[in-house]
């Protein structure tokens, strides 16, 4: 049982890098300055994901959140700063799984179908939730102040914050 | 030579510390099952109660959400009684746990909508809302039910030592669909993967089946399959259930080496019993090979007179053939602590290929009709006196795979053994010889050798090479061996230099050439 590669897993690896990239070319055509964070997140993401490091991935993955809000604030288009926003999300749970599948099950073994089925939940999420955003405010756009929406979006996260948390048990209760 | 040591006992204690440890594994499954029997056990009386109390259940609907919750799965399950058993049978244990993936999103949305409030920024705030999403998405997560079934099969599994058993696993879903399925298989510890993986991380839809393939080298002993470790996670994979699951086979993989190949020639030396035998001696008598010719005397065969020499000269005279006598053999085995020494950490250890090398001469002497018997270096216990037959050879088979000495196991309770040979001076009939399995890195046993080759039992040494060259450390074990082994020969004994990639038979075969030089 020596000797188990445990570093991280090869397709989600890909996948964080890639959308990690990606993120921060979109959000710097939305905004340059914003670029001042993406890089170096990426950069931070990347070492991260080769040395299965899950802080620095970590890191990395906040600094590209963080340039999307730059962007955000900076002026960049709407639609930009989203996906920008969810190719950052992306990068960060694809390289914490590649970390934690390399850590669980080691690198040299079949992973992409696990891999793949996880990303595609967190893909989709981004997709329904941002298109529904977005929709909703592009349909509202002007009509209402940005404050009622904050307060409106609390709301919502007090009821997500309701959701039913799983019960945890050991051993079956 | 420590240096050999210490890697050995860290190759054999430590083996990893990762989740998917095997020694971890085994220890945690037989502490946790007793508490996932009990509840399974629980999971299935369930439905009565919360049938009888459905309405207590809406009542303390604020207590116990979890419970009315998971009621209807419970249902379910308890309306196919026999499915239920079976799937309790089936998982040793399991235990649900969060994962921690989505740690800070709620955070990081917060923030989002925060920056988007202050800075009156529309974008800024539908990422914090896209945020939340991600939030709420990972707060609905929940265990998927683990249902597999697992059947295991195996390319052979009365395999010979060192073998490459092929492996494979087929995961049956008979549950929901799974999206993140992460399977490790429980290898035993004993036994090395030598090809592909024993994991995998998979979707397993419901119903579908995967199958999962390696090959582990085979190791003397009996080997049993620890539960198959599955881990299952749903979309999000916020929390996972962890489950040990037993396999549906009978999962075993026994393992004793045969004998040796019949054209092995294991020649012994002329010390024997005066049973009928295969050992060529110089005695003259009845056999095969022409020994001499000497004077008749009556009552000497008539088969055996010489009569061609009596037409040519008219005197009689009697024809000798060299006798075969069996041999009386005892097979001693180094199973000191200075004898657990392995070139490196995946190998077996010096003891474990003394073992087998012992389980094939064993079978080969015993089919030529020697007696043997069988002793170890160090300890007085396991003594097999020299004998023949079924039984015999029974009780040998036994003694090799079952004596707490000799399995891989031992070098857990390894103590430092004295070396009693005088205590198997005593023992020893005094016609016997000695075969000492031994990898030769001591002086002792050295000197132990010596001291039975003086009391007439003659002693050939079959010596596993256990050192490496590959540092200048090892290279000095190595040459000290060396030294340790002309010294041994320059006694008188001879000695078998068993390399470690080599067979038996061919070290045998090698050294053989010298023997008769």
């Amino acid at each position: 049982m020596t000797g188990v590669d445990r570093s991280p897993t090869r397709t989600s690896g890909q996948v964080a890098v890639l959308a990690g990239v990606a993120a921060a070319v979109a959000l710097a055509t939305g905004s340059l300055p914003s670029l001042a964070l993406g890089g170096p997140g990426v950069a931070a993401l990347a070492i991260g994901v080769r040395r299965g490091e899950r802080s620095f991935v970590s890191i990395g993955g906040f600094g590209l959140f963080l340039a999307a809000l730059l962007a955000g604030v900076a002026g960049a288009p709407v639609p930009t700063t989203l996906v920008g926003a969810a190719l950052a999300v992306l990068a960060w749970d694809a390289g914490t799984g590649a970390i934690e599948l390399g850590d669980q099950v080691g690198r040299s073994a079949a992973t992409r179908g696990a891999e793949l089925a996880h990303l595609s939940g967190t893909v989709t999420v981004a997709a329904v939730a941002g298109g529904l955003a977005y929709g909703t405010y592009a349909a509202t756009a002007g009509e209402r102040p940005v404050t009622a929406l904050v307060l409106l979006t609390f709301g919502a996260v007090a009821l997500a914050s309701g959701l039913r948390l799983m019960p945890v048990s050991d051993g079956g209760r | 030579m420590t240096e050999d040591r210490a890697n050995d006992e860290a190759g054999r204690t430590g083996g990893g510390s990762g989740p998917t440890d095997g020694g971890s594994e085994r220890a945690n499954g037989e502490t946790v099952r007793p508490d996932g029997g009990a509840a399974v056990v629980g999971e299935e009386a369930e439905p009565d109660e919360s049938a009888s109390a459905t309405n207590d259940a809406t009542a303390d609907a604020g207590k116990e959400v979890g419970n009315a919750d998971t009621a209807p799965v419970d249902d379910e399950a308890g309306s196919d009684a026999d499915d239920a058993a079976e799937t309790s049978d089936r998982l040793a244990s399991f235990e649900d746990r969060f994962t921690g993936r989505w740690n800070g999103i709620d955070a990081a949305a917060l923030l989002a909508i925060g920056v988007g409030a202050l800075a009156q920024s529309p974008a800024a705030f539908l990422v914090g809302a896209v945020g939340v999403a991600y939030a709420a998405y990972a707060r609905a997560a929940r265990p998927p039910e683990i249902d597999l079934r697992i059947e295991r099969a195996f390319g052979d599994d009365r395999p010979d030592p060192g073998e490459a058993v092929e492996v494979t696993v087929r995961i049956t879903n008979e549950g929901e669909a799974i999206p993140d399925l992460r399977i490790v298989d429980g290898v035993p510890a004993q036994l090395h993967v030598v090809e592909g993986t024993p994991r995998t991380a998979i979707e397993l839809d419901a119903g579908e089946t995967v199958e999962l393939t390696y090959s582990v080298g085979a190791e003397r002993g009996r080997h049993g399959f620890e539960p198959v470790r599955a881990i299952a996670r749903g979309y999000s994979g916020a929390v996972e259930r962890d489950a040990r699951v037993w396999s549906a086979t009978d999962d075993e993989v026994y393992c004793t080496p045969g004998g040796l190949p019949p054209s092995t020639d294991l020649s012994l030396q002329s010390l024997t019993t005066p049973y009928a035998g295969r050992v060529e001696t110089d005695i003259g008598g009845d056999g095969a090979e022409f020994y001499a010719t000497r004077e008749y005397q009556r009552g000497d065969p008539l088969s055996r007179v010489d009569w061609n020499r009596k037409a040519r000269t008219g005197e009689l005279s009697t024809v000798e053939f060299r006798e075969e006598r069996a041999a009386s053999v005892v097979l001693l085995i180094d199973v000191r602590a200075e004898a657990w020494l392995r070139p490196d950490d995946a190998s077996p250890s010096a003891v474990e290929r003394s073992v087998e090398g012992a389980m094939q001469v064993f079978s080969s002497l015993i089919e030529g009709g020697d007696r043997v018997g069988v002793a170890v270096v160090g300890a007085t216990d396991p003594w097999l006196p020299p004998g023949s037959g079924e039984d015999h050879r029974a009780r040998a088979r036994k003694l090799f795979v079952e004596h707490p000495l000799l399995t891989a196991e031992s070098a857990a309770d390894l103590i430092q053994r004295p070396i009693s040979v005088q205590a198997l001076r005593r023992q020893l009939p005094s016609h016997s010889q000695v075969i000492l399995f031994s990898p030769l890195c001591d002086d002792g046993v050295i000197e132990q050798a010596k001291l039975l080759e003086a009391s007439g039992h003659l002693v050939t040494a079959i010596s596993p090479d256990p050192t490496a060259t590959a540092t200048s450390g090892q290279t000095v074990a190595h040459v000290k061996r060396e030294l340790r082994l002309s010294e041994l020969r320059r006694s008188g004994a001879r000695v078998a230099d068993w390399e470690w990639n080599e067979s038996l038979a061919s070290a045998i075969s090698r050294a053989g050439e010298r023997w008769s030089a």
